[in-house]
């Protein structure tokens, strides 16, 4: 379980995060949702050990993130935004350089990769230049490096951005499987991929969680029962009126 | 080193032979390097049985080289965005420093050891004063040691390749001419180490004077320079 306790984040004088707490259980897909520069991507950057929080906790069964980094990364995989990646490597090179860092075995490394080069439909492209690969592929091969260590939490930053249908089709199919046994929270600005894959919604705008709730309840708060409708009704209102 | 520095050491030593990057620093530094030693050292016309025209200019050479061979370490990760990558990974911040900090010191060994048929030719017609030249080229390694440590703290601190470049380029030769003794005394509390600063450290080799106190200096001076890089590398979570 991923618990998440009054987490705060200031860059210098700007508070990007401000008291922010929810928990997460195996067979949640969680949609962060908020406008830009909501503080969507500092939270998932803290959530990922990329950055550390001003104030706060982030406990990973029970694990504090900031105590023990490196053993709470073991049970994290995450996908940047854009996948960014080294370009003059191949695509097999980079999934093993991140097995490697996972400290994999061989044996385990070999079928993770067959799993998972078969469900994102990878196969063809393993042994191309990075550089030289679609956004598509990029992206796929980034959920691939991020899961070839079986994670327990996958985090993602604008995940479906760029894809085209059939790609945003295989990426969403890939999701609902993972998350039948871990969580995956993700920030996002399409409404389509939160109506299509999350059970949890929360809303941050101006640093602050203002909705924590399912989807359903969530698009249920406005009578035309319109996500963007919502979005846009809860977004432009300003954090301490919702209070 | 542990296997986590491993994986990374090979990452990054791999990197350096992709491509031609490494054939034309290895070309600069031996064109350099023979410049030096026969123009400016007058190799040929001294009795060079130490190598003294070669030893001479090291430091010089290799202030204008290693910063090239260290700016991509910690730059590149963050202009090609891929620090978001390597800091999501589970790895201390001390494998990632130990591990891209060795891979830059083997490939200038590399480079250091293409100097060594000037050695084996020279022994053909000079009676060598192999201790001295044992002494020199101890010397050589601890001043690549160094230079190492302290490109890699500054590649950590900016996204731009150039930029990079020339602030490693100045701060050695800052370093080279500054003396650091007594800062590094009051620093690690070292009373015997040798007076003088890095081109004095270095001379005390060339001239075949090998002390626990100069290697020591150089150490100090390498691990100066990655607690720096481990340091920027935490400074970036807060």
């Amino acid at each position: 379980m991923l618990t998440i306790k009054g987490l705060s984040k200031n860059f210098g004088s700007i508070e990007a995060l401000s008291d922010i707490s929810f928990k997460a259980e195996q067979g949640d897909i969680i949609s962060i949702l908020g406008p830009n520069g909501a503080g969507k991507t500092t939270l998932i950057r803290i959530l990922s050990g990329i950055l550390s929080p001003s104030k706060g906790e982030i406990l990973f069964d029970g694990v504090e993130i900031s105590r023990n980094r490196v053993d709470v990364l073991r049970q994290i995989g995450y996908i940047a935004e854009n996948s960014p990646m080294y370009g003059d490597m191949n695509g097999y090179e980079f999934i093993k350089y991140s097995a490697a860092l996972h400290q994999i075995p061989k044996p385990q490394f070999n079928t993770r990769l067959e799993v998972l080069s078969t469900g994102l439909e990878l196969k063809d492209i393993l042994h191309r230049r990075i550089s030289e690969l679609s956004k598509g592929y990029r992206h796929r091969l980034g959920i691939a490096s991020a899961l070839i260590h079986n994670p327990k939490v996958l985090i993602m930053d604008e995940p479906s951005e760029g894809l085209d249908p059939n790609q945003k089709h295989i990426f969403q199919k890939f999701i609902k499987d993972f998350a039948a046994k871990g969580i995956v929270l993700m920030s996002t600005h399409i409404l389509e991929d939160v109506s299509a894959l999350s059970s949890r919604i929360l809303l941050i705008n101006q640093g602050k969680l203002i909705q924590d709730t399912t989807s359903t309840r969530f698009r249920y708060q406005m009578p035309e029962h319109d996500l963007a409708a919502v979005f846009r009704n809860l977004t432009l209102r300003s954090p301490s009126k919702e209070k | 080193m542990t296997s986590l520095t491993t994986i990374v050491f090979k990452k990054e030593l791999q990197d350096y032979f992709k491509g031609l990057m490494s054939c034309f620093i290895f070309a600069v530094y031996v064109g350099i390097t023979l410049i030096t030693t026969f123009y400016f050292g007058s190799f040929l016309d001294t009795n060079n049985t130490s190598l003294e025209s070669f030893f001479r200019f090291q430091p010089e050479i290799l202030a204008m080289i290693i910063p090239a061979v260290c700016m991509h370490l910690w730059t590149d990760e963050y202009r090609l965005g891929t620090i978001e990558f390597i800091m999501s990974q589970p790895v201390s911040y001390t494998s990632l420093v130990t591990g891209k900090f060795f891979a830059a010191f083997v490939f200038s060994l590399l480079m250091l050891f293409l100097t060594l048929p000037l050695v084996f030719f020279s022994s053909f017609y000079l009676d060598m004063d192999g201790g001295r030249i044992a002494s020199g080229y101890l010397g050589c390694v601890l001043v690549v040691l160094s230079f190492c440590g302290i490109c890699c703290a500054v590649s950590a601190l900016s996204s731009r390749p150039i930029v990079t470049y020339l602030m490693s380029f100045f701060t050695i030769w800052g370093l080279m001419y500054f003396n650091l003794t007594p800062i590094l005394q009051k620093a690690f509390g070292l009373q015997y180490l040798p007076s003088g600063s890095f081109m004095q450290q270095y001379i005390n080799f060339i001239s075949g004077q090998i002390n626990i106190g100069s290697v020591l200096y150089f150490v100090l001076l390498t691990l100066l320079g990655l607690w720096i890089n481990t340091e920027a590398l935490k400074a970036q979570r807060v």
